[in-house]
């Protein structure tokens, strides 16, 4: 009978593909081995990798959170970095400068970025201009941002005549954005499906069309963690800002011109170096802003954007 | 308005071609030009050689499409059949280096002169590709893609209509009418080809470019979208690229057959499959032509 057949047939099948049979490659032991090594490796490199930054969030949230308080949230430095022993004061001017800077420097840096973007993707056709373009962008990205402070300080501060100000700060920070919200944009573009540019292409849309419909909501994501990303650099800036928006101990919301600012790296870079206890606690508690910033910003731009795709794909 | 003819077209199995279109002005997406849509679609093509730089890929075709008609092209990969079918809405227009000789005019008025305008030439001659390629919004946003970009209608509730029908005409309709909202990723394979149908209909071409649309899908959705060319070439000039010689026999009204560029032969469906009169051909179907 043929279901008799069967059983037959599978035992064969799966004596002749058992993996103890005399198929087993000759350096079989020794690929095993390598194997295990590797991975032991790239533990350790893991491990190596991680330890520091597991130490300096935990320093800085144990310290941090040691000596903050509402009234080091809400009042400024001003006199916070005197001799006098019972010097008070808090971080609200740098916190407020630090965002309004950052702030500034994005409305340069965002829509300058995703237009150059939009152009290298689109509209270049990969002409000399846009190699030159993203050359100078990926070399813009590996300058030290020391020299970008002190070219600005050479070009805004003395040769334009802004003066310290949060407007020059702003500017140069705004370089030091460009090339990674320029590039991701670029990138982003080019990743969206040729098909369905072609659909649409076929459909009669314009190049326009194509990109304002279709091409950049799928890019969106991608645009969005290059502009996140920028914005941690920028918020932890400090060379550029020291040549450009100088300090100030007060809440200030001019932009323009001769007009100091504060900024929470200057509070790092320079309480630290002041010997009491209340400056030293202040350039703790800027420290752990930072880092809560920067980590505000990563966590958002990798959870929030990764529902955000997940949602391009499935709803809109 | 738009919906209503479509509609119209569908119930009275399309007789729309008394109606006349000027030949200087079917290149114009005015509602005159949408009123009286089906009523045209013949391409002529003359002489036509293709290039991509200095690679030569069709070599002085000639032939007559002609209006409600299934016309199949067949023949090796590689011979240059979606460059063809390609070259007859200028899609190949951005590949560098592309350019063609000749001429390829749609109801006498040569699609390559200057004073077309390529984006509105697409309105007429809408396409299918091989793969299915949704975009990644909700059903209806794919559907009334092109009808909004070309703000071809006045009202929400004509949007509707016009979504309903064009689905309905692709055979989606009674599967879908209750997740027109979902997005269209969500579909099976067969189920966005039909979606890709109904998109390119939307508009109302004359023309319908259909580059191999069934090949990546199973037989039970070729089958449908087989019929679904069937029911369409009641209302347009179809145009199908196939490597399915069954499919070609069982939709096709007249077969170009092309190999390496030239055109080898040109017969009506079930006769060149029997009695072609090209050895070419002849090796082709009998699958020993490489
Ligand atoms: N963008 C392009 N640039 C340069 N050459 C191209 C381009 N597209 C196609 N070709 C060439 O043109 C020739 C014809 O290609 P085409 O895609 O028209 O063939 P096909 O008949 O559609 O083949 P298939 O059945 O495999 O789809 C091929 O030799 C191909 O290499
Ligand atoms: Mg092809």
């Amino acid at each position: 009978m043929e279901p008799d057949r069967e059983p037959t047939n599978s035992v064969q099948l799966q004596d002749s593909f058992s993996f103890e049979g005399p198929v087993r490659p000759r350096n079989y032991t020794r690929r095993k081995a390598l194997n295990l090594f590797v991975k032991g490796l790239l533990i350790v490199a893991a491990v190596l990798v991680l330890y520091p930054v597991v130490d300096i969030l935990y320093l800085f949230a144990y310290k941090g959170l040691q000596v903050i308080s509402i009234s080091r949230l809400i009042e400024t430095t001003a006199g916070a970095a005197s001799f006098n022993p019972h010097a008070a004061g808090g971080l609200a001017n740098a916190i407020l400068g630090t965002l309004f800077i950052v702030g500034l420097s994005s409305m340069i840096a965002v829509p300058l970025g995703v237009f150059g973007g939009v152009y290298l993707a689109e509209f270049s056709n990969d002409n000399r201009f846009s190699s030159i373009v993203r050359f100078f962008a990926d070399v813009l990205a590996g300058v030290p941002s020391i020299i970008l402070g002190y070219v600005g300080f050479l070009v805004l501060v003395l040769r334009f005549n802004l003066g310290y100000s949060a407007l020059g700060a702003a500017i140069v920070l705004s370089v030091l954005m460009f090339p990674y919200t320029v590039r991701a944009t670029e990138l982003a573009l080019k990743r969206v499906p040729n098909g369905i540019k072609e659909g649409a292409l076929a459909l009669g849309s314009s190049k326009t069309t194509i990109i304002n419909r279709l091409s950049l909501k799928f890019a969106l994501p991608g645009i969005l963690t290059g502009i996140l990303l920028s914005l941690s650099i920028s918020v932890g800036e400090t060379a550029p800002l020291l040549y450009t928006a100088g300090f100030s101990d007060y809440i200030n919301w001019t932009a323009c011109c001769h007009t100091q600012i504060g900024y929470l790296t200057y509070v790092v870079f320079t309480f630290y170096t002041i010997p009491t206890t209340n400056a030293i606690d202040l350039s703790y508690l800027a420290t752990f802003l930072l880092i809560l910033i920067v980590l505000v910003i990563n966590i958002v731009a990798r959870v929030g954007l990764r529902r955000l795709s997940r949602d391009l794909e499935s709803r809109i | 308005m738009i919906a209503e003819e479509l509609e119209q077209e569908q119930n009275s199995g399309m007789t729309l071609s008394d109606k006349s279109v000027k030949v200087d002005e079917p290149l114009q997406p005015s509602s005159d030009r949408l009123d009286s849509v089906g009523s045209r679609g013949r391409i002529d093509i003359t002489d036509l050689s293709v290039f991509y730089g200095h690679l030569q890929v069709l070599k002085n075709i000639n032939l007559a499409i002609e209006p409600h008609k299934i016309t199949v092209f067949m023949g090796p990969s590689g011979c240059g059949k979606s460059t063809l079918i390609r070259t007859l809405n200028r899609m190949n227009d951005n590949v560098p280096g592309f350019h063609v000789t000749g001429s390829v005019t749609i109801d006498g008025v040569n699609i390559y002169s200057r004073g077309v305008d390529p984006v509105l030439l697409k309105l007429r001659v809408g396409m299918v590709f091989q793969k299915p390629n949704p975009f990644p919004l909700s059903i209806y946003d794919n559907v009334c893609f092109g009808p909004k970009i070309h703000k071809m209608t006045k009202s929400k509730a004509e949007m509707d209509d016009v979504v309903r029908v064009s689905l309905q005409k692709a055979g989606l309709w009674d599967e879908i009418k209750d997740r027109l909202k979902e997005s269209a990723l969500k579909l099976s394979g067969g189920q966005q080809q039909r979606l890709c149908i109904a998109r390119a209909i939307a508009v109302r071409p004359e023309i319908l470019l259909m580059d191999e649309p069934a090949s990546a899908l199973d037989p039970g959705s070729t089958t449908r979208v087989e019929d679904l060319m069937v029911d369409l070439a009641a209302s347009y000039t179809v145009v199908l690229v196939t490597h399915n010689m069954q499919q070609a026999a069982r939709v096709g009204n007249k077969v170009a057959f092309l190999y390496r560029g030239d055109l080898v032969e040109v017969g009506q469906a079930p006769n060149i499959f029997e009695n072609p009169t090209n050895p070419l051909t002849e090796k082709y179907i009998s699958g020993k032509l490489v």
